[in-house]
């Protein structure tokens, strides 16, 4: 059930058109801080000490975002 | 359930149409670079133009830069202009990377979005190759370096075809 | 009785394996979607952790290449190294409990622990209410004239009441800490991006070696942007396979001659992770994204060198018969576990770990301030019971200049695995045991301040620090662990980030970068084995390099210019204060260096070089000695680091002279050991094993160049003075000076050639050393190989060396080029006795831009 809802809400987002954001506009999108992750090496560093620190892993990182340039 | 995957759908496999090829080119509100007030195509007309748009965020926007300025160049004297227009919204963003990395063709600036919107831009960059009579013949999405052979033998192609009386 | 033995610091690597198993827990490649890199680039990171008091501490290196090949697929390459030193818990107990451990499991704990307790104030305790006489029989299993059924009774009650009294406090648990050898691990990453218009898809695999843990690993990604690139899609697979070694040996090597064998331990595991991920830009100034993982871990998951404390898994009677009367040597019959000590196990998990992690963030620009929030949070939970919240908020603040300064806040709570216990005050039904407090319930807070600064021509360079509270008050919604394991740690990082190409220049941002016209083909760079001898030539121009140095000594032994010295003539001469035992017979170098120049001026360069030194050697005995098998052993690390600045003097077109006036900080570490403990009883490795001198050091030069159509020329007068007189162990390395005249050939736009002939001249060391075999200062240092003796070091060397150059004179690439120099030896003249030289050889690469 919750999953079900879940998916809606996914399904929302993305039609969702007021959302709706055209290429020209994604300057701010590109910048380097508005990346998922604006530094990969700093972000890998550190989940590699939290993780040999404590129990949990993993989860960090993504896909998406930038300038969605062709 | 079934009404919201079928919007998914839908929005998914829609493809909106560019603004057409073989339409008349318009003229929109954007600034050209020193002085010369808005963007006039009109101005153009009896030769081939190149219409960018482009934006210092955007890397392959940057990367075809050399390579537009070094074929802009080479067949200026006969009849082809690039006319690049930022989309930047920082209003001073254009000029400052301009001023390290300067270029001959013409460049114009469009903080508000109306330019892109007006030529109903798909991606970034997007390039409007218009023809001697003002009319869009090519419209090309994004830049890669297999991109730059296309280019020239298109734009070679509307340079060679005369305008008729 | 057994012998006593007390607490074996040198076997628990527990930090080590942590640490490394974590590895496995990075993801494989950060994919951002749709773009390809477009420009070569180059990271390059240093990370230094550091827990409260340096209890720990892990120097973490990493350096990492992007090369695109074509528009839609580039190849990525990544080198880590970590080396780590330091102390970790080993095992927890609880306060007032008895405290002995074997290292070995075939140890009698028993007797260890009763004797622990002979002559100790605890003894009366045992002994209260029962007659000495038996008592002392009954312990030292000497039959006497007791009767035996009696003597065992007693000894059973004391073995009960060594247990029980007085109570241990079991509201308090206290960590036993111990230290634990230098230990690095290597890691290097191979990756494939490919490109394909709203498809990505990443590749990559590597492994990662270190003494007791190796891990090879591979995981694949793809990513798919729709919806006109404001959705993602992300899917990814990622696998590793490890093996968890511990060897049989004493660490320590040739000079350790202390017992404590370890038995051979020998398992593997395999982690295998599948992901999800989704991420939609929401507004021109918002993007969320959305993760969840699933891993399956199954195979060996414990700690092979952590301990648990468990009373009641093997009863006083137990004791009594397998300690006592079987001669404990197999305790198997009484326990399923390996006995590590009086209650003392290593530590068993669960042989499957099932891990679901659900993640979710959002990013919002703010125009008003050119800012942007993060807000990231972490749901992790797994079969072991363990749940974990991260809460994870970062400001991204942009400034002038190209600045930005990013706090962050972060707060990570969890709760225990269902077999954690401080410890165990009864067997539990399924077997599993941990003390480690990283299974534990607890919190963390960690605040951090991240600087960036992005210079023009595509130059980044970031630093952070973050400081961390671990603390088992801090478990979201109470019910933590208590505060015995609480811990404070903090990180320091600094990395740059260089753009290879002249288009990356143009691609990436920069900030009041004046015009800068092209850098002209420089003719006549300086043979590689050249340090220094070339200068940026117009302001604003910066210069990275890599260098690289490797010589391998292996032919024998050479006294003044005499090579081929016989073994008996090392034993009678080479040593002071005795005979020598043991020699070297081969030993190797690998120094990489990373070159830093930048030019405020047209005649000014500063420059900075820090290096990394890997040495190895092999020693072999003498006739004469009682050893008969020789050891190697080798050390990795930061080594002094150069910086200072290069002044033009004089220059035209054809001729060129400047002056190098270069400092050497003493970074790189002059205690190495042989067991690789770092306290003052260990034995440190000889001078030329050592990763520094020690001292500060000047290091003035005077070069000149000059050049004539396609021949060049030039020749530099350098040397090294310690500006101390001893480093902190009493000896100084000696001074050198070092002359050098080459002449070179440009064949074609790309190619040179060189001829270079070198002197030098280096004095023995200087001091006394205070410690290379534990004696008593006063003794003359009783000398065990030709290496401890000062008096064999330095001498004077003519060396010819022959050098190819590549460069890229014009295009997109211009400013790089690769230098490689062999230097043979001609005639040396050695101090004393050393191995003979083989030659070296340089090789250097270097991008001006």
């Amino acid at each position: 059930m919750i999953f079900y809802r879940f998916l809606v809400f996914i399904c929302l987002l993305v039609s969702c058109s007021a959302c709706s954001v055209a290429p020209w506009e994604r300057g701010n999108l590109a910048k380097q801080q508005m990346l998922i992750t604006p530094n990969p090496a700093h972000a890998a560093l550190r989940a590699h000490v939290f993780d040999s620190k404590e129990a949990s892993s993993g989860g960090i990182g993504g896909a998406g975002g930038g300038c969605g340039c062709n | 359930m079934h009404i919201l995957l079928l919007q998914l759908l839908i929005f998914f496999t829609s493809a909106v149409s560019a603004l057409e090829e073989n339409a008349l080119a318009v003229s929109c509100p954007a600034m050209m670079k020193e002085g010369g007030g808005q963007l006039d195509l009109q101005k153009f007309r009896g030769k081939v133009v190149y219409l960018d748009f482009w934006a210092t965020w955007c890397p392959p926007c940057k990367k075809s830069m050399p390579f537009l300025n070094n074929l802009r160049n080479e067949l200026v004297d006969q009849g082809f202009e690039i006319i690049a227009i930022s989309v930047d919204e920082e209003p001073d963003a254009a000029y400052l990377f301009l001023k390290e990395y300067p270029v001959d063709y013409r460049v114009a600036t469009d903080t508000t979005g109306q330019c892109p919107k007006i030529y109903d831009v798909k991606a970034m960059p997007s390039a409007y190759l218009i023809d001697r009579k003002g009319v869009i013949r090519y419209i090309h999405l994004g830049f890669r370096e297999g991109d730059k052979d296309e280019i020239r033998r298109k734009v070679i192609k509307l340079l060679s075809e005369k305008i008729e009386g | 009785m057994a012998v006593t033995r007390t607490r074996t610091k040198k076997n628990s690597k527990a930090t080590l394996l942590a640490l490394s198993s974590a590895a496995l827990a990075l993801p494989g490649v950060d994919l951002y979607a749709g773009v390809p890199a477009s420009q070569p680039q180059m990271t390059s990171q240093f990370g230094l952790y550091e827990e409260e008091g340096g209890r720990m501490e892990a120097q973490v290196y990493h350096g990492e290449f992007v090369v695109p090949i074509k528009d839609s697929f580039e190849l990525t390459f990544s080198f880590d190294q970590d080396t780590y030193v330091g102390a970790t818990p080993y095992y927890s107990k609880p306060s007032g409990s008895s405290d002995a451990i074997t290292a070995a499991s075939n140890i009698d704990p028993l007797s260890l622990a009763l004797s622990t307790v002979l002559g100790s104030p605890r003894f009366d305790e045992l002994l209260l209410g029962i007659n000495t006489d038996i008592a002392s029989g009954a312990l030292s299993g000497v039959p006497g004239i007791f009767d035996p059924a009696r003597q065992e009774f007693v000894r059973t009650e004391m073995i009960r009441r060594l247990i029980e009294t007085p109570a241990p406090d079991y509201s308090q648990p206290v960590q036993v800490i111990a230290t634990h050898p230098l230990e690095s691990r290597n890691m290097p990453v191979l990756g494939a991006n490919f490109y394909w218009g709203p498809v990505t898809l990443g590749l990559s695999g590597g492994y990662s070696i270190e003494d007791d843990f190796n891990s090879t690993f591979g995981s694949g990604r793809v990513s798919w942007e729709l919806n006109n690139k404001l959705t993602t899609l992300s899917a990814g697979f990622s696998l590793s396979n490890n093996d968890i070694l511990r060897e049989a040996i004493s660490p320590g090597g040739p000079h350790d001659h202390s017992t404590g064998d370890l038995e051979d331990f020998e398992a593997s595991n395999k982690y295998r992770t599948f992901d999800l991920g989704f991420s939609q830009i929401l507004t021109k100034n918002t993007l969320f994204h959305l993760n969840s993982s699933y891993t399956r871990q199954r195979g060996y998951l414990s700690n092979p060198y952590k301990l648990v404390n468990i009373t009641g898994e093997i009863t006083p009677e137990e004791y009594n018969k397998v300690g006592f009367i079987d001669g404990a040597d197999d305790w198997s019959s009484v326990t399923d576990l390996e006995v590590a000590g009086f209650e003392l196990f290593r530590e068993v998990r669960p042989e499957k770990r099932d891990i679901w992690t659900v993640s979710t963030g959002i990013n919002q620009y703010i125009p008003s301030l050119d800012a942007s929030l993060h807000l990231d949070y972490r749901f992790f939970f797994d079969n072991w019971d363990i749940n974990s919240h991260t809460f994870e908020l970062s400001w991204y603040q942009s400034l002038p200049f190209g600045i930005t300064v990013t706090p962050n806040i972060r707060y990570y709570s969890q709760s225990g695995a269902n077999f954690f216990a401080p410890f165990f005050q009864a067997p539990r039904k399924d077997g599993n045991y941990s003390s480690d407090y990283r299974l534990s319930s607890y919190g963390v807070l960690s605040g951090g301040l991240s600087v960036g600064k992005q210079f023009a021509k595509g130059v980044r360079f970031d630093t952070s620090f973050e400081y961390s509270t671990h603390r088992g008050s801090l478990k979201l919604g109470g019910g933590g662990v208590g505060d015995y394991a609480d811990l404070d740690s903090y990180l320091i990082t600094a990395s740059l980030q260089v753009d290879m190409s002249s288009l990356g220049r143009a691609i990436g941002s920069g900030s009041g970068h004046k015009g800068h016209t092209k850098h002209a083909g420089h003719i006549g760079h300086p043979p590689a084995g050249v340090m220094f001898g070339h200068m940026l030539g117009q302001a604003g121009d910066m210069m990275v390099g890599y260098g690289y140095k490797y010589s391998d000594r292996s032919t024998g032994m050479q006294q003044g210019t005499r090579t081929g010295i016989s073994d008996q003539e090392l034993i009678d001469n080479a040593c002071k204060g005795g005979v020598c035992e043991f020699k070297a017979e081969e030993m190797a170098m690998h120094m990489h260096m990373i070159n830093f120049m930048y030019a405020p001026t047209d005649w000014l360069n500063l420059m900075l070089m820090p290096q990394f030194a890997y040495k190895e050697m092999e020693m072999k005995p003498l006739p004469n000695s009682s050893v008969t098998e020789g050891a190697g052993h080798s050390n990795t690390g930061l080594g002094d680091t150069l910086f200072g600045a290069l002044v033009k003097v004089f220059n035209t077109e054809n001729h060129h002279v400047h002056l190098g006036i270069i400092g050497s900080a003493p970074t790189g570490r002059i205690d190495v050991t042989f067991d690789g403990l770092v306290n003052s009883e260990s034995q440190l490795q000889s001078f030329g094993m050592q990763l520094g001198s020690g001292t500060w050091d000047l290091k003035p030069s005077l070069t000149y160049t000059g050049n004539l159509g396609d021949w060049y020329w030039g020749a530099q007068a350098t040397g090294t003075k310690r500006l101390q007189h001893q480093n902190r162990f009493g000896y100084a390395l000696g001074d050198e000076i070092e002359g050098s005249l080459w002449g070179g050939y440009r064949a074609l736009d790309w190619l040179s050639f060189s001829v270079r002939n070198i002197y030098k001249a280096q004095s023995a060391i200087r001091g006394n050393v205070n410690r290379i075999t534990p004696v008593p200062e006063d003794q003359q240092t009783a000398q065990l190989t030709p290496l401890e003796n000062p008096d064999n070091k330095g001498g004077q060397f003519w060396d010819i060396g022959l050098g190819v150059s590549f460069s890229v004179p014009s295009g997109e690439y211009a400013g790089h080029s690769l230098n490689v120099e062999w230097l043979q030896p001609v005639i040396h003249d050695l101090n004393g006795y050393q191995l003979e030289r083989d030659g070296a050889l340089s090789v250097n690469w270097g991008y001006a831009f």
